[in-house]
């Protein structure tokens, strides 16, 4: 066979396999078409349930990085910090599984040349002074209301993770969207309380309150 | 739409207190059943069965509601991973929304089907993952065992150091239907279309995954991705970071030996070196007739370099010398009375290769990549006259990017070269000519479409390709993702492959041992003939697939295939010539190679992995493979049932318990019989250091064959024989 007798011969295929695939055995082709009914019917029938489940340690990895990067990219006013010496809080109210990652935040890291000090409420009247307020979901929302009331007028970033959480006057809020953990920033309440956030994240956030 | 994903602590808790089934056997009635089982399964839930009854279901079995269980500690997600979460929160906290917090199962991933990063669960084809842990786990020592783990794999070991690899059939020592890479290299020899299994290594420790991708993937990888692909992925440099060392002790595993150390060349530039030797016995075969003893050395390197955030340059290299044996029975039409002769040889096999990459990232999803390579194989039998060398330059452009909003284009080039020299074993096996050059020119485009966002992705491309055997090939693909949840993924594909002529059968012939042929006088040699102007072998697959993360702790896949083949490599008898002094041979029958044959195979593959208990690891894979191709021979050298079940058991913090069952049907024309194996690992981590393990393999027969003799080089098999080794891993 010379070169030009071997052409391109894609139009031979399909029609005959089509036409021997119809001529299959009529019982395995009955066979075949149930079996992939039946996998339609269990994805199908399988859609909706079955919430897809996130691992809480890395959810709560990523937040831990989070409220370290917070730290970072928000400038707190001069008269949230007594001394140079003193540390830069971060307080968490509520129970989350965030210890091994402030733990190492708090011995291997420093939030504006401030060395990091981690501290854990049960309740709203508990909470101290902090630069950073982490209000876990596990709070009663009414709880979680009388912390942000609490702290209303003073240089805390108010961080939580449930719906609603800027609404109540909480500056930012994680949700979890595609896999990955956001956040929200309700950009009044953080002016309110003289915190400028880095546009860097502000890019990244879902933008509440007025500019 | 984008869906929160805010399940409460109830929601959570409640996933993770399961619920078990226990059933207790009676050891008298189901003594063998127990003894398999229980002695695995009820001894590692024993620990956790501990929790409250919730419901009786008869005297022998009940449900336990267990306490919801600790979890272990991941090294993923603490440890280490905290702190590149850190660092992201440091330099570039915009990757920390894209850090996803889900578990992963169907998240493994894989680049072959579409040449893009993807994963599992959202990969139109049946893709088969083995993992670096998996082998870990396995207690394989090579390449071709590291295979058999995946489904519709058929691997059998032909003796020591020769295997037969396919996927969805077609199996034999020169089975030619399948694409096979060693980090983006591919090392299927043009001489056969098919690969010398003896020469394929890695430092098992470095390779990142294989993608094992059944049906035709020849879209993007071109002539030979036919039944499959396999891409062995090894792990970057700076991953290898540090001290390895491993050390083999064993009977049939005589020795293996492995150092790699790795280090920092500069702040973003990492290196890795690494040198292995082996020494590995003969299997068994009665009389003394094994002479397979296999032996090699091999050194490697490979440097990572990210000069920016989005350039990576890769340079990797490879050597290595050492000598395969064999016994054959060779042919000799001219030395009566038996006409052939017995040759005991060591193939003297060396080689080596050199590959740069260069990936550059454009955007999120944009990026091109440009690849080279150099590659050298000698293989020359030691005492007789065959040798082959072969060089092999390629080279290899790719370049995804954004087409419109809900267009992934991608499309690439591709240009190979290859040059051979073949000294002829006459009168056995005859290459005319002896040196022989090929181009190949490729280039394929591939579209992925989203017809509904996170819903229906549709996939159309090809790949055209011009060579020097046929010419002009187009290789085009159309495929379906229907993901109706994060879940589930249902898939469709149809896809036209080629399987271009090899290098033999255009200009081999080789003259077979000496047989009766009814109606020629005795003996008669058939002498199989390569034709100039044979065709490529079609194919046309139909496919579909269904991937399921059931729950948490269960997920299976399942691939249906119909594959229709045309145009398949078949021998037309010629007319027969020969004696001198009729009536008494030696006659020749020409048998000459053509593409008359024609088939089809279908069958299905189902995979599934179960992890009961934090702690213990159970996956399993089935396939059923049906040949249909008109009565020849090939149909019988596949089997057609073939499961494997692994189980990986972590019975404390410092000791690993790994058991493999396997089956494999029989081989009806080769005269194989199916076979039923185990393979059980133990491992205690001495410090966290030190990994000390003994590993049996074949544990349930002295010995067994896996393939029939080999006609085509009269290579005498020999059986696998039950092996026991001690390894000792020390990684700092």
């Amino acid at each position: 066979m010379d070169l030009a007798t071997r052409k391109y011969r894609l139009s031979t295929g399909p029609p005959r396999a089509a036409r021997r695939f119809f001529r299959w055995r009529q019982g395995r082709k009955l066979t075949a078409l149930t079996v992939c009914c039946v996998l339609s019917w269990l994805g199908a029938a399988a859609h909706g349930q079955d919430p897809l489940v996130v691992d809480p340690q890395k959810e709560y990895n990523v937040k831990g990085a989070y409220l370290y990067s917070f730290g970072r990219y928000a400038t707190w006013p001069a008269s949230a910090f007594v001394g140079d010496e003193e540390p830069f809080v971060i307080g968490v109210l509520g129970s989350a599984p965030l210890d091994p990652i402030l733990e190492r935040i708090s011995t291997s890291k420093t939030i504006q040349g401030r060395r990091i000090d981690v501290r854990t409420y049960r309740t709203a009247e508990e909470t101290g002074i902090c630069h950073i307020l982490f209000v876990a979901r596990t709070v009663p929302p009414d709880v979680q209301q009388a912390a942000i009331e609490r702290h209303r007028q003073s240089a805390v970033l108010l961080i939580g993770e449930t719906p609603g959480f800027t609404q109540w006057g909480g500056v930012i809020n994680f949700f979890l969207e595609e896999e990955s953990v956001r956040f929200e920033i309700n950009v009044t309440a953080a002016r309110e309380r003289q915190i400028s956030i880095d546009a860097k994240l502000l890019r990244l956030a879902r933008l509440h309150g007025q500019e | 739409m984008p869906i929160l994903l805010c399940p409460t602590a109830a929601v959570s808790r409640a996933i993770k207190r399961r619920i078990v089934f226990v059933r207790r056997i009676n050891p008298n009635r189901h003594w063998l059943l127990f003894v398999a089982g229980v002695a695995l399964m009820s001894t590692a839930w024993s620990a956790n069965a501990k929790g409250q009854v919730v419901r009786y279901v008869s005297e022998e079995s009940y449900f336990v509601q267990q306490p919801a269980p600790t979890m272990p500690e991941d090294p993923e997600t603490t440890g280490e991973n905290i702190d590149q979460l850190l660092e992201l929160a440091e330099q570039n906290v915009d990757e920390l929304s894209r850090v996803r917090v889900t578990s992963p199962a169907l998240d493994l991933v894989v680049t072959t089907v579409s040449r893009q990063k993807s994963t599992v669960g959202r990969t139109p084809a049946a893709v088969f993952v083995i993992t670096n842990e998996m082998i870990r786990r396995s207690g394989a020592t090579s390449i071709p065992e590291v295979l058999r783990m995946a489904p519709d794999v058929q691997v059998a070991r032909l003796d020591s150091n020769k295997w037969a690899i396919s996927i969805r059939g077609f199996n034999g020592r020169f089975a030619n239907k399948l694409l096979v890479q060693i980090d983006g290299r591919s090392v299927y020899t043009p001489l056969f279309a098919g690969v010398f299994w003896d020469v394929q290594d890695v430092v098992l420790e470095d390779i990142e995954r294989i993608e094992v991708i059944r049906g035709p993937g020849a879209t993007v990888w071109g002539a030979n991705a036919v039944n499959g692909v396999i891409n062995i992925i090894t792990k970057r440099a700076s991953e290898t970071q540090g001290y390895y060392a491993q050390v083999i002790a064993g009977k049939e595993d005589r020795a293996v030996t492995t150092a790699r150390v790795g280090g920092q060349i500069s702040e973003n530039a990492h290196y890795r070196v690494y040198g292995k030797w082996f020494e590995r016995d003969e299997g068994f075969a009665p009389n003394d007739a094994a002479h397979d003893d296999w032996r090699i050395g091999r050194g490697g390197f490979r440097i990572d370099w990210e000069p920016s955030c989005c350039d990576l340059i890769t340079y990797q290299g490879d050597y290595y010398d050492g000598y395969a044996g064999q016994r054959s029975l060779l042919s000799n039409p001219t030395s009566p009375p038996d006409f052939f002769r017995i040759s005991d040889t060591d193939f003297h096999v060396a080689g080596g290769n050199v590959l740069w990459r260069w990936t550059h990232q454009l955007s999120d999803d944009s990026d091109w990549s440009a690849q080279a390579y150099y590659d050298r194989t000698e293989r020359a039998l030691v005492n007789e006259q065959f040798r082959e060398d072969r060089d092999t330059i390629d080279f290899d452009f790719q370049h995804r990017f954004p087409l419109a909003d809900n267009h992934s284009f991608i499309w690439g080039f591709g240009y190979r070269y290859t040059e051979d020299f073949i000294v002829n074993q006459a009168p056995t096996l005859i290459f005319t000519p002896t040196r022989r050059t090929d181009d190949l020119f490729s280039y394929f485009v591939q579209d992925e479409i989203t017809l509904i966002d996170e819903l229906l992705v549709a996939t159309l491309g090809s790949k055209f390709q011009h060579n020097d055997y046929t010419g002009f090939e187009a290789q085009p693909t159309a495929r379906l993702l229907w993901t109706p949840s994060e879940r589930h993924s249902i898939w469709g594909a149809v896809s036209r492959a080629v399987r271009t002529p090899s290098r033999a059968e255009d200009d081999v012939q080789i003259t077979l041992l000496p047989s009766v042929v009814p109606g020629l006088p005795p003996p008669t040699f058939s002498q199989i003939l390569g034709t100039r102007g044979i065709t490529s072998e079609v194919l046309w697959a139909y496919e579909c697939g269904v991937r399921v993360q059931a729950t948490e702790q269960f997920s299976w896949d399942l691939a249906l295939f119909f594959h229709d083949y045309e145009d398949l490599s078949s021998t037309t008898p010629g007319t027969p010539y020969g004696p001198a002094f009729p009536p008494f041979g030696p006659t020749f029958l020409p048998l000459s190679l053509g593409n008359a044959s024609a088939g089809e195979t279908y069958g299905f593959e189902l995979g599934a992995a179960y992890d009961p208990t934090p702690t213990l690891h159970i996956f399993g894979t089935y396939s059923l493979l049906i040949m249909d191709l008109g009565g020849s021979s090939t149909e019988g050298q596949s089997p057609r049932n073939q499961a494997y079940v692994q189980a990986s058991w972590d019975v404390g913090p410092r000791t690993e318990f790994d058991l493999i069952g396997r089956y494999v049907d029989r081989l009806p024309s080769l005269g194989v019989p199916s076979y039923t194996t185990m393979d059980a690992r133990l491992a205690y981590w001495v410090t966290p250091n030190l990994e000390a393990a003994v590993v049996g393999r074949q544990l349930l027969d002295s010995s067994h064959s896996e393939f029939g003799f080999d006609t085509f080089t009269g290579n005498v098999n020999t059986e696998v024989q039950r092996d026991v080794y001690a390894s000792l891993i020390w990684r700092r």
